[in-house]
């Protein structure tokens, strides 16, 4: 037995030997028998299919709830972040992801997809967090304490050359199973030491990653490195910026500053 | 009475599909579009053999299927949510279809060994009122009244394999920008009334007993969605 499941069908799709069926999230009970004429309609042009083969049906059962509740945790999330939307649907959408987040599987997926980028200009995390409660502000909270290392990852993940993947698309479908993975989840949380980082990634790495992409460990070398660089390059520019800032006087008792001007005026006259 | 392309999908969907132009949405959605790599063996060739119809020799993958709809009501069967497109963002892409093709292609034994369609059964976008007169003259007479037309064009059944309807295909994506009106259709309407009304009223109990209310969350983003659609003049029923 073989399954296409969809979580933003909420449904799955069953390839049992000659026959097909199906198996509807909001009526889990229930196993319709399909046909063929049914597959140009079944998950309209939804992309976020994953296959399962040689399955079980206690197993898909399972597997349909996991991506349904993941797919509305990330719609409730995503919902909450909008400033766009009145304050009452954003309240009600955080009241449904806070219900979601006790689950610990769905809370860890959730996290593998909001940790891979960090927050685009037209999200209101500050706002969120003002309307959130418990478990759904403590994650966000989380979230905003941690862009500063989702960006430095996505920075580094960027500046790995296409040449390292083979093409465009291969760099696509790499960047989607480490989403999967956890991997850029992985790299925003691990500790700093390079060899370690290497082992952590070596050990969440799924074997069919390694089998699609062979040189996936040289690619993670090139993006620890690129980690390095960007996380050195943000330390300097703070470090100038703040010497800068030393220099012009900034952050000092601007009575302080007046009375130092005074003297050097005074001894330039 | 215009005659409107209808396509069914989950309120997830609408949703994605309405915030497509919004960096929010796009930047996190953009990660799960993984598309569909079929493993190798034979038991996988009933849904790759789909994907190679004779209909559209190497351009399926850009084909959206919609059924042909009075009422802006789709497949129900396929998604709970109804969206009507607009005439203006897909009549220069749009033809139709007798009825769904692959059941067509079945009972007219068109296969690679006999690809020639017989004529008759598809029409340009212009002219599907040609081709729904065809297939639909004989159970239509004077005592047909207005109402009943749409139930005639699209008739929804119990099981997607009973369902009867004017295919419609479209080449090309569907965007915000190309839906005219989404109507929310409660997945159970089809099925027995009375269950539903008094789940009605059971409803809240049901959730003091620790069951769930059914599709609760997606309350939360249809109400989003009003919202979302209401800035491009899309109206959610």
């Amino acid at each position: 037995m073989h399954a296409i499941i969809s979580g933003r069908s909420r449904r799955a799709l069953i390839i049992d030997g000659d026959l097909l069926k199906s198996l509807d999230f909001d009526n889990p009970s229930k196993i319709v028998l399909r046909q063929k004429s049914d597959l140009p309609y079944f998950f309209g042009e939804n992309s976020d299919l994953h296959i399962l083969e040689n399955t079980t049906m206690p197993l898909i059962k399972s597997e349909l709830k996991s991506d349904c509740n993941f797919t509305s945790a990330l719609d409730l999330t995503l919902i909450s972040l909008d400033s766009e939307l009145p304050d009452d649907i954003r309240e009600e959408a955080l009241e449904g992801l806070r219900k979601r987040l006790v689950d610990p599987i769905t809370r860890q997926r959730l996290a593998k997809v909001l940790y891979a980028e960090p927050f685009p200009e037209d999200a209101d995390p500050v706002g969120a967090v003002r309307l959130a409660r418990r478990e759904a502000r403590k994650f966000l909270t989380e979230l905003i304490s941690l862009q500063p290392s989702i960006s430095a990852v996505k920075q580094a993940w960027e500046a790995i050359p296409t040449k390292n993947f083979g093409s465009d698309e291969n760099r696509r479908v790499f960047q989607q199973s480490a989403v999967r993975a956890g991997v850029f989840r992985e790299l925003v949380w691990s500790p700093e030491d390079p060899e370690l980082k290497l082992a952590i990634l070596e050990y969440t790495l799924p074997r069919n990653m390694i089998e699609l992409f062979p040189n996936s460990m040289e690619i993670f070398q090139v993006w620890i490195e690129n980690l390095r660089s960007v996380k050195k390059l943000s330390a300097d520019r703070k470090e100038r910026r703040l010497a800068g800032d030393r220099r012009k006087g900034v952050g000092r008792d601007p009575r302080k500053r007046l009375g130092r001007d005074r003297k050097e005026k005074k001894l330039a006259g | 009475m215009f005659s409107t392309a209808v396509i069914a999908r989950s309120e997830s969907e609408v949703l994605r599909l309405a915030t497509s132009t919004r960096q929010l949405y796009a930047t996190y959605y953009q990660q799960l579009e993984g598309g569909l790599r079929l493993p190798d063996g034979n038991e996988w060739d009933v849904v790759r053999e789909i994907a190679d119809t004779l209909l559209f020799p190497k351009y399926k993958q850009y084909i959206r299927f919609g059924a042909l709809s009075l009422d802006g009501i789709g497949l129900a069967n396929y998604g709970p949510c109804s969206i009507a497109l607009r005439d203006e963002m897909i009549s220069h892409r749009a033809s139709v279809f007798e009825e769904n093709s692959v059941i067509f292609m079945k009972r007219h034994e068109v296969e690679a060994s006999n690809p020639d369609l017989p004529k008759g059964y598809r029409a340009t976008w212009a002219d599907r009122a040609k081709l729904c007169v065809a297939k639909l003259e004989q159970t239509i007479d004077s005592t047909t009244t207005a109402d009943e037309y749409s139930t005639r064009l699209l008739r929804q059944a119990a099981s997607s394999a009973d369902d009867d309807f004017v295919e419609v295909h479209i080449w090309g994506p569907i965007s915000v920008r190309t839906m005219r009106k989404v109507t929310v259709v409660a997945p159970n309407e089809l099925e027995n009334r009375t269950i539903l009304k008094a789940l009605k009223v059971l409803r809240s109990k049901l959730a003091e007993l620790g069951v769930p209310k059914k599709r609760e969350k997606n309350e939360t983003i249809i109400k989003a969605l009003r919202l979302k659609l209401a800035k491009y003049g899309v109206p959610v029923d």
